[in-house]
């Protein structure tokens, strides 16, 4: 197939750099014949080299400056490459990817620094090792680099899904491969070996939540994040947070102005959605408050006449006070209201919060907090139809510019508690994306009547950005350890699996207890990677911890063995186990490949 | 019989908030407002003296004195109007949170840097109130803020607080739909789960040996009596009191005696709350308990909804107070 594109060509002798996909690049040559019909050229932006890729036809028009480039069918070939050839390159390149971020784990941990932009930049210096594997997006060669981009995609999977053990899953990853290639290439059997290997990853598991412990005290979440926030104040900040507005709680995170990180809770529901006219604020006051109002949700744009029925019910009721939360008001609306206002006394619109089905799941909320009946016109609900029972009560509601609030909402708990395990389920059962998700929690937050607003603060945007990135990962982290509890950290419960896989290894025979063996093995890998960061030597680690009791974890920073609890060194039980179970994954599936397939297509790179 | 007021036996006043604190000397000295005023006992509650027979309060329905009574003389009162607030060991008062009633008051020592009133009174001051939540106050009383973040229901019925509140800052509250639990401080409360559907929550107690035991009683309408050993974790139903409505609960200052009003008289026990006696069916239920010891006696004074206080000291027989004597 051919396909047509066409774009300005570049001045005489000028490199044109084009970023499509199977588009032949061509260049003028400075005397102004194209290049040669059956090789391409093309300038890689990685190396700022010329290359010309093979094509097998190719046609071109011109007319007048304008270059017309087509696309050439069979214009690709691929690269193939097998085993043993295949699996050494692929170890190489998870070699290379995780010692990029070995470096960063453990509480003594070291710091990656990524050339800038361009020459003049500043390096950018990391330690979260998801974002460092997430900077790295080619290695020079391309079967070395489908092993780092296992690795990395590892990497960035662990840290989207629980926050942290990034690190963690690509040194274990490492080693899994690394000790089964050699084994591989004497002649073992690598689908034998990876069965092994899923049976002890079971074994493990289930020994990891034997040894979970509830991580429920503030004081408790605080000693488990402060190794990553290096702060004992912000510590004790997210630990309480985290144990106030419980798992799945809303804690927003802001940017501040300030220097320095504060917090507060919001009391009530609080939606960022202001008021639909100042023309209702009563004059010169910002901000308009409501006391005992009735309240009425309704998912479409109120008009003059549609209100004219729902202002005569509440005078009808000696409603004195009435808050009408929408997606809009006509003009003519918001004269009726206040021509009314004597009558009803106070009235005030509040904007409908989110949009979309967000928007109607959040109005529901608001019917269950304050006892009303959301009017979903969309489904067939008639303004006509609306009775005084409707409208739902609260004890006070306040709406400004940016934002409105209930406070004592005259809901039925039952009705609140039921939305809160609705939104739960959905949070628990969503592969959505994160904001999603952060807005599900912003709704059981205010369904729960307590969400947390953390104030980032820092002397510079850069320090800044990087402890708000160390507060998320707490965040992530407290919650995590919160719900699932905690198992000793720094790889120590790791090492405590290992009696239990030492029984399955004596039960199995062949390649599937080397399988085992293998995962043993790489058992001790995150311990003996911390200790290593931190100036300990590494091989003593896992034969001593076969010696102490179950629970104790070597503290790297006082270089001694402790209770891992009581010592604050604790991982969330769902950041160790995803890790494991995600690069036993991502070692199997590398160790079960025999055969590297690339395809050769010209380099594509981005028009300056 | 005539017909004029005189001739009739005067009735009992009905005492309707208890409380107890030590005096400068270091002696206790406990407090009882009922519909005749003001009283305080010197004794452990043997003898009462009226120190205001007419407070101009209305019905008080919770008394808490400063954690610092011995030096500043301040009690607080959750009054039909709010908070009122004593500097004189309960003869005048003053308001100083109006607007509705005001269910529970109870105070905790201050943290470092608060600010003092005259007085030097350094005590956080709660007050639980029926429709608007609990309010806190950090200055003794003078300045009021509320502190609702987490609180589904704004109908307080009661507080307590961990004796240790400075260092743990815990504490609970109980509503008329459930049990709430703070670890901040009062900043924001948790729902507990209690194990029932939207139980009223009528009273509390939190052991003097709490952070050792995490022992906390929560004191339902329909549901009794219910325990936790672990800080409010889990609770369980204490037994015998499934078919009781629990008005009160006070542990005794030696924590080995707890003392239950319920709709039909007097629970006690005094084996670490393993053992229940119901003493005082005969005397009918009681609004308010308190526990006071002489390090020998432990001595439990009843306010009794059908007027007039009761006493029993050391599992003895119940003897009739009049706190309005003079």
């Amino acid at each position: 197939m051919v396909r047509e594109t066409g774009i300005s060509a570049p001045s005489e002798g000028q490199p044109w750099l084009w970023a499509c996909s199977h588009v032949v690049l061509i260049r003028r040559l400075s005397s102004g014949q194209d290049s040669p019909a059956k090789l391409a050229p093309a300038i890689d932006m990685h190396t700022g080299g010329w290359h010309y890729a093979p094509i097998q036809t190719m046609v071109i028009r011109s007319s007048g400056n304008r270059f017309r480039c087509v696309e050439a069918a069979g214009m690709t070939s691929n690269l193939i490459v097998e085993s043993p050839r295949s699996r050494r390159a692929l170890l190489r390149g998870i070699e290379q990817m995780t010692a990029l971020i070995s470096p960063t784990l453990g509480p003594v941990a070291r710091t990656v620094a990524i050339a800038g932009a361009t020459g003049m930049s500043a390096p950018e210096v990391l330690d979260n090792a998801a974002v460092i594997a997430r900077r790295t997006v080619e290695l020079s060669d391309p079967f070395e680099n489908m092993g780092a981009m296992l690795v990395r995609q590892l990497a960035w999977r662990v840290f989207e899904s629980v926050g942290d053990g990034s690190a963690t899953a690509a040194v274990i990853c490492r080693e899994v491969v690394r000790a089964a290639s050699p084994y591989i290439a004497a002649g073992g059997n690598p689908m034998l070996i990876k069965r092994g290997l899923e049976q002890a990853l079971k074994i493990a598991l289930a020994e990891l939540k034997c040894q979970s412990r509830e991580v429920q005290l503030p004081a408790e979440l605080a000693r488990m994040v402060a190794g990553t926030l290096r702060e004992p104040g912000l510590a004790e900040m997210i630990g309480e947070i985290v144990e106030t507005v419980g798992a799945d709680g809303s804690v927003v995170v802001e940017n501040s102005p300030s220097t320095t990180t504060a917090y507060e809770y919001v009391e009530g529901v609080q939606w960022e959605s202001g008021y639909l006219s100042y023309a209702l604020l009563r004059d010169g006051e910002p901000e308009m408050r409501l006391a005992n109002p009735r309240i009425l949700l309704i998912d479409k744009k109120l008009s003059d006449v549609e209100l004219v029925p729902l202002v005569e019910l509440c005078v009808a009721s000696d409603t004195r006070s009435l808050l009408i939360i929408a997606p809009g008001l006509s003009d003519a609306a918001v004269a009726f209201l206040n021509v009314n206002r004597d009558r009803v006394g106070s009235v005030m619109a509040a904007r409908a919060p989110l949009s979309g089905v967000q928007r109607d799941e959040a109005l529901l909320d608001l019917a269950a907090v304050t006892g009303g009946r959301f009017v979903q016109t969309e489904v067939g609900d008639r303004i006509a139809d609306i009775v005084l029972e409707d409208f739902g009560t609260a004890r006070q509601a306040w709406v400004n510019e940016s934002a409105f609030g209930i406070i004592g909402g005259g809901g039925d708990r039952g009705a609140i508690r039921q939305r809160v395990v609705t939104a739960k389920a959905h949070l628990r059962q969503t592969q959505a994306e994160d904001q999603e998700r952060q807005t599900i929690r912003d709704r059981i937050g205010k369904l729960t009547g307590a969400s947390a607003v953390i104030h980032v603060g820092a002397p510079t945007t850069t320090a800044r950005a990087e402890l708000r990135s160390r507060i998320e990962m707490a965040i992530a982290s407290a919650r995590a350890a919160f719900q699932d509890g905690g198992v000793p950290g720094g790889g120590a419960a790791y090492l405590h699996c290992i009696p239990a896989l030492e029984d399955l290894h004596q039960q199995l025979s062949g390649d599937e207890a080397v399988g085992v063996a293998i995962l043993i093995s790489a058992l001790s890998s995150p311990a003996e990677t911390i200790a290593a960061n931190a100036g300990v030597e590494p091989s003593v680690i896992a034969a001593e911890a076969a010696r102490r009791p179950p629970g104790f974890a070597f503290d790297v920073r006082s270089h001694e063995w402790v209770d891992a609890m009581a010592g604050g060194i604790v991982d969330p039980l769902p950041v160790v186990t995803t890790a494991l179970e995600a690069s036993v994954s991502a070692a199997a599936m590398a160790i079960t490949t025999d055969v590297l397939v690339r395809s050769r297509r010209p380099k594509y790179a981005i028009k300056p | 019989m005539g017909d004029s007021a005189e001739e009739y036996p005067r009735p009992e006043a009905v005492v309707t908030a208890l409380a107890m604190t030590q005096a400068a000397g270091g002696e206790s000295v406990l407090f009882a407002a009922s519909t005749a005023g003001m009283s305080r006992s010197k004794d452990r509650g043997r003898t009462w003296t009226s120190i205001s027979p007419s407070t101009g309060l209305g019905l008080i329905t919770a008394l808490a004195p400063s954690v610092d009574f011995a030096a500043n003389a301040t009690i607080f009162a959750g009054t039909g109007d709010g908070v009122s607030r004593s500097t004189d060991g309960g003869h005048t008062w003053h308001s100083t949170l109006q607007g509705g009633q005001v269910f529970a008051v109870a105070t905790v020592p201050g943290l470092a840097g608060d600010d003092e009133i005259p007085g030097g009174d350094a005590s956080v001051v709660f007050a639980g109130t029926e429709a608007d939540g609990v309010y806190r106050s950090n200055d003794g009383g003078v300045t009021w803020a509320a502190v609702n973040a987490g609180l589904l229901d704004l109908t307080v019925l009661d507080i307590a607080f961990s004796p240790a509140f400075t260092e743990d800052g815990t504490g609970f509250v109980a509503t008329t739909s459930g049990l709430y639990r703070t670890r901040n401080g009062g900043k924001a409360w948790r729902e507990l789960d209690l194990g029932f559907d939207e139980p009223a929550v009528q009273c509390l107690a939190v052991s003097l040996t709490f952070n050792a035991d995490g022992l906390v009683l929560a004191g339902t309408e329909e549901h009794g009596l219910l325990r936790s050993d672990d800080a409010g974790a889990s609770w369980r139903p204490v037994p015998k009191f499934a078919d009781r409505g629990v008005i009160a609960v006070a542990f005794s200052p030696r924590a080995s005696t707890v003392a239950v009003a319920t709709d039909r008289g007097i629970a006690i026990s005094r084996d670490q709350r393993e053992t229940w006696i119901h003493a005082g069916d005969e005397i009918g239920a009681a609004l308010c308990v308190l526990v006071a010891s002489d390090g020998v006696a432990d001595i439990v004074i009843a306010g009794l909804v059908d007027g007039g206080m009761a006493c029993s000291e050391n599992g003895g027989g119940w003897a009739r107070v009049d706190p309005s004597a003079s």
